[in-house]
């Protein structure tokens, strides 16, 4: 399924009992043409795709391809999301058509928005829709606000993965706030992704070294200038920070460390 | 429906208040050729023909083996439902499916 390789210390990502080798999950939306959302998924190594879930177009060609078609659901776990939803309830509604959509398939992107601005989550309203989709079996990744006390809440609510945003969606500003991530990952067992936020492969590095499970990400794919190359750049990205923080950081120190030895010099 | 009998009702016996309008239900019956039923398809107006089903309107949209999902009033209609599932004047219908998203 994935062309990513684990490094040899790493152990899956696991999400509502199921492994995963990519860390890194992508988004479907803004590409120019199903063509080029499938070649960037590809690039991507992701395993874990989201979708919106929208009317279909009546009296239009019912030839014309569709996403499902270029991102096959036998080939990638399909995360339906809620994106669009202002209300517990549209995000509620949206997620049982996803699930009879896909067969059944449970595995759901919470997201309920309060704000078209910043596209900033409704904290109280997605507490709600978690508690109903639980309630009915849904396996639910949430996103939500870089804040601990609401990710915890989450976690014990039942939610099989907390998603804090980075930055709002969208809008490439890279991890605004390192040390609320950092206090969600060193306080939740679940699964922790950045969901939102990332412009750059560094960007995606960063939240990784943080201790990150993985990262979602649309935008900053999508937008690129070449998405496909850019998709890549962020599976590397990804491996990378992860290895990293597996390998484990150096102290930052104010001054120099010598790499070479002061002993042997010869002036 | 007013005062007007359902449509399963013109099919009965007695039929309320028949007495005082036979004639016209005569006129009605022999008259009526294609009658046309009004739903909400996708939060537009859509005529269909009476007592469709949820598996005839599909084909007839050319979305027979298409992947999607359909509400009829805000509950779900499960695929294998879609054959007896009748729909009814007013009905609220929608027809989704997975599009590109983040």
């Amino acid at each position: 399924m994935s062309n990513t390789q684990l490094a040899p210390e790493d152990k899956p990502l696991i999400i509502a009992g199921v492994e995963y080798q990519s860390r890194l999950l992508v988004g479907t939306g803004k590409y120019k043409d199903l063509d080029e959302t499938r070649r960037a998924t590809e690039a991507s190594g992701a395993e874990i795709v989201t979708v919106a879930i929208r009317r279909s177009n009546i009296g239009q060609n019912p030839d014309e391809p569709s996403l499902l078609e270029a991102i096959p659901p036998d080939r990638y776990t399909i995360l339906p999301n809620t994106a669009g939803c202002y209300t517990a309830e549209d995000a509620v509604r949206t997620c049982r058509l996803a699930r009879e959509l896909l067969d059944g398939h449970d595995l759901v992107k919470l997201e309920v928005l309060g704000d078209e601005k910043t596209l900033f989550p409704d904290v109280l309203q997605t507490l709600e829709a978690a508690e109903t989709l639980i309630k009915e079996d849904f396996k639910v990744m949430v996103y939500t606000n870089d804040d601990l006390i609401i990710a915890k809440r989450f976690e014990q609510m039942g939610c099989v993965a907390v998603m804090p945003l980075a930055a709002p969606i969208g809008s490439g500003l890279g991890i605004r706030n390192p040390y609320n991530i950092l206090s969600i990952v060193e306080e939740l067992k679940v699964p922790v992704l950045v969901d939102a936020g990332v412009g750059t492969a560094s960007d995606a590095a960063v939240a990784m070294e943080l201790g990150c499970d993985g990262v979602l990400m649309n935008t900053a794919i999508a937008g690129a200038k070449q998405p496909v190359l850019m998709a890549s750049a962020m599976k590397k990205a990804i491996e990378a920070g992860r290895e990293a923080w597996l390998a484990g950081r150096i102290p930052r120190k104010r001054f120099a460390s010598a790499s070479s030895p002061l002993g042997g010099t010869f002036f | 429906m007013g005062i007007e009998p359902t449509p399963s009702a013109w099919e009965a016996e007695v039929l309320p208040l028949n007495y005082t309008r036979a004639v016209e239900y005569s006129f009605l019956l022999s008259n009526i050729s294609l009658p046309i039923m009004k739903i909400i398809l996708n939060g537009e107006p859509y005529d269909i023909e009476p007592d469709m089903t949820v598996s005839q309107l599909v084909e007839q949209l050319g979305l027979a083996g298409k992947r999607l999902a359909v509400e009829i009033d805000r509950e779900i209609v499960s695929r294998s439902a879609y054959a007896e599932t009748r729909l009814g004047e007013g009905m609220r219908l929608e027809i989704v499916h997975a599009i590109g998203g983040g």
